[in-house]
């Protein structure tokens, strides 16, 4: 790396450091697996193992496990056309809440779904706040007796059957 | 069918406010209230009937439990929250100010479809399977 010093170039803008990383290079059949942890005993010091699994659904989600246990912050994926997906696939939607993440992040970048579920979540507040005191409204508020306020509810509710 | 998603957000939470500025003779008071519920009745089938049917169209196949599980996590998690929030104001500010918030604050809902493609969405083509 010295000796190639200035074709080295550094990208100060997105520069992180992970401390707990995996790279995979993709190849068609396989997957050349990369991880580097900090040492178990010397500070300082990094633990890098490589071995290759090959891309079979349980040879991933094994690998997913093993990752999982090595307690891997980030994957990153190196491939030549879609070779990549079963394992960007399999990895993503592997561990607690992955196919849970999944859908929400679906549903986030999706503008309508976006939006209907924003929607939705607000309405659906707003109604349990009303609904949680109309009752106690229609009696104490409004003076209702139960007859009345069942024979409100009971006219009301035809407005659904209506739009139907 | 956007249009409809649209007055539903509204037409479904806001007639609650009709019910909370009733008085006058008891008819009135209960026709308020009937007539809050048959407003709104008719705004929860115009909106969930029409969102529904949007939803199950924009969601890929392979995609669908997911979406389903995350979606309803979050839409039904919330009622909770409501209801503990509809108690505490109840005793806070009364019954009637409650009734007046959640009424314009479901309104509001509106504010998320506005800029959202979804007041622009006439009707559902059914196009070939997406996967």
């Amino acid at each position: 790396m010295e000796a190639n010093n200035k074709q080295v170039h550094v990208d100060s803008i997105g520069e992180e450091i992970v401390a707990r990383v995996a790279g995979i290079d993709v190849a068609k059949d396989s997957g050349m697996v990369c991880t580097r942890v900090p040492h178990q005993s010397q500070p300082g010091k990094r633990t890098t193992t490589v071995w290759s699994v090959s891309a079979r659904t349980n040879s991933i989600i094994e690998l997913a496990d093993r990752l999982a246990e090595e307690r891997i912050e980030r994957v990153v994926l190196e491939a030549t056309s879609d070779y990549w997906r079963p394992f960007y696939y399999l990895l993503a939607s592997a561990g607690p809440g992955g196919r849970a993440r999944e859908g929400l992040a679906f549903v986030v970048r999706h503008p309508v779904l976006r939006a209907s579920l924003g929607c939705a979540t607000t309405v659906n507040f707003f109604t349990f706040v009303s609904g949680s005191v109309i009752l106690l409204f229609a009696s104490r508020g409004l003076g209702l007796s139960a007859g009345v306020i069942g024979l409100a509810f009971g006219v009301g509710s035809t407005g659904a059957l209506l739009a139907q | 069918m956007g249009r409809s998603i649209a007055v539903g957000a509204v037409l479904f939470p806001a007639p609650i406010a009709i019910a909370a500025a009733a008085d006058g003779p008891v008819w009135v008071r209960a026709g308020a209230l009937a007539a809050a519920e048959f407003l709104s009745g008719i705004g929860v089938m115009l909106f969930d009937v029409n969102l529904n049917s949007l939803q199950t169209t924009v969601i890929p196949d392979g995609m669908r439990s997911r979406v389903a599980g995350a979606f309803s996590t979050i839409n039904y998690g919330i009622r909770p929250f409501g209801a503990i929030v509809g108690g505490l104001l109840g005793t806070l500010i009364g019954l009637r100010a409650t009734l007046l918030i959640a009424a314009a604050g479901g309104a509001l809902s509106l504010l998320w479809l506005l800029p959202s493609p979804i007041p622009g969405i006439h009707s559902l083509t059914l196009s070939k399977p997406q996967r």
